[in-house]
């Protein structure tokens, strides 16, 4: 038994040290799938004390600490410096399993925003292996589009993570934070065909959106401070995901023409009233 | 109010693709997009000019008369002033 563990998220690996291995392993259950052998580019030591320190205040929240960030909630506390390569996790053996959800979603979303990726609080479909990204409001129609994906891979239902390279854009897999991921998928980017932006309706049409629209739509501002992600850049970085990748406007409803209407987008964009109900993905011919 | 200098917050950020601005304020979590218009004005809003040049501006390359386009300047700056994405030079700075 060990009482490190190294993991993977966005080709951003990290190791979690742990004084007792059963958490470890734990954690290691947890996270099957993002074990990593990469060199750690953060050491995180996991505390667990009888009562959890205050870092930021007792109303929680994130805020920027040198080259780094505290970060502190109900369930836990803790702090990261990106030039020491290291941070600390303080939190209750009963709440380690959210404390470490919530901070590790921080941590990545930090690293990948300090690369060159961005984020997107949106659904991730990997089908015929291509991600297929949905967004919306709440209640704009998420958790249904994963439902009408059974038969495809859900890649993320919460956070999407993107990165920019040779021209295209990627997705990441990532950890099980949200509550619908399922299917078969190696811890490894995979191309991103086109964004959705879901509108439930009862007229099912698939429109091209342009790109100033696409752009304020999709757009995402991360729980992070200004002094971390300059606004200049993650504006930069949404701009150039919109020129870069399709983005539509789906209108739909629940029922099977969803996947047909969505490859009919690529043939035939603006499809207005497009094949309702039968699946077969063929389209109306007047 | 013609006299009046905008001015972009600070703490703002923009874009522009295809004549329209989308401009952010992440402290407020605010989108804005705006038309070409008004894109025009936001680009104009630099500091230095007035509202009343920025409408000759728009009426030369909108062709429209010089009254409808200080209408319209005065009336969509004093919209972004309210929205914090515009201040007015000599005015209170953006906190």
């Amino acid at each position: 038994m060990s009482n490190a563990l190294k993991l993977e998220v966005a080709q951003n690996p990290i190791c979690l040290t742990l004084s007792d291995p059963f958490f470890i392993d734990k954690i290691a259950e947890s996270y099957r799938g993002f074990i990593s052998g990469g060199k750690p580019k953060l050491v995180i030591q996991i505390h667990l004390p009888d009562e959890i320190p205050h870092m930021v205040s007792p109303r929680g929240g994130v805020i920027p600490e040198g080259l780094g960030f505290r970060i502190s909630s109900i369930n836990f506390s803790g702090n990261i410096d990106f030039a020491k390569g290291e941070g600390n996790l303080y939190t209750t053996p009963q709440r380690l399993t959210l404390a470490l959800k919530i901070f590790l979603r921080n941590v990545f979303m930090f690293l990948l925003l300090d690369g060159n990726g961005l984020i997107l609080h949106a659904l991730a479909v990997l089908k015929e292996k291509e991600v297929y990204v949905f967004f919306g409001p709440s209640g704009g129609g998420k958790t249904t589009a994963a439902t009408l994906s059974e038969e495809h891979t859900i890649l993320s239902d919460d956070l999407v993570f993107l990165q920019p390279e040779d021209g295209s854009y990627w997705v990441h897999p990532t950890p099980p934070w949200g509550d619908m991921q399922r299917g078969e998928r190696e811890n490894r980017p995979y191309p991103l065909k086109a964004v959705y932006k879901l509108i439930k309706s009862e007229t099912i049409e698939v429109n091209k959106c342009n790109p100033a629209q696409a752009l304020s739509d999709v757009i995402t501002f991360p729980p992070m401070p200004a002094d971390l992600i300059p606004p200049h850049r993650l504006l930069a970085r949404f701009s150039h995901l919109v020129k870069r990748v399709p983005f539509y406007e789906l209108r739909f409803d629940r029922d099977h023409s969803f996947w047909p209407n969505i490859d009919g987008s690529f043939s035939k964009v603006g499809i207005k009233n497009a094949k309702r109900g039968s699946g077969d993905g063929k389209q109306d011919t007047h | 109010m013609e006299n009046k200098i905008p001015i972009k917050g600070p703490s703002t950020a923009y874009q522009i693709i295809d004549d329209e601005a989308v401009i952010i304020v992440p402290s407020e979590q605010m989108v804005n997009v705006l038309n070409p218009v008004g894109s025009r004005i936001w680009d104009l809003a630099d500091g230095k000019r007035s509202i009343a040049e920025i409408a000759e501006i728009l009426a030369q390359e909108f062709d429209v008369s010089y009254e409808t386009a200080i209408e319209d300047a005065i009336e969509f700056t004093g919209e972004l002033a309210e929205k914090k994405v515009i201040r007015f030079a000599g005015e209170e700075k953006e906190k």
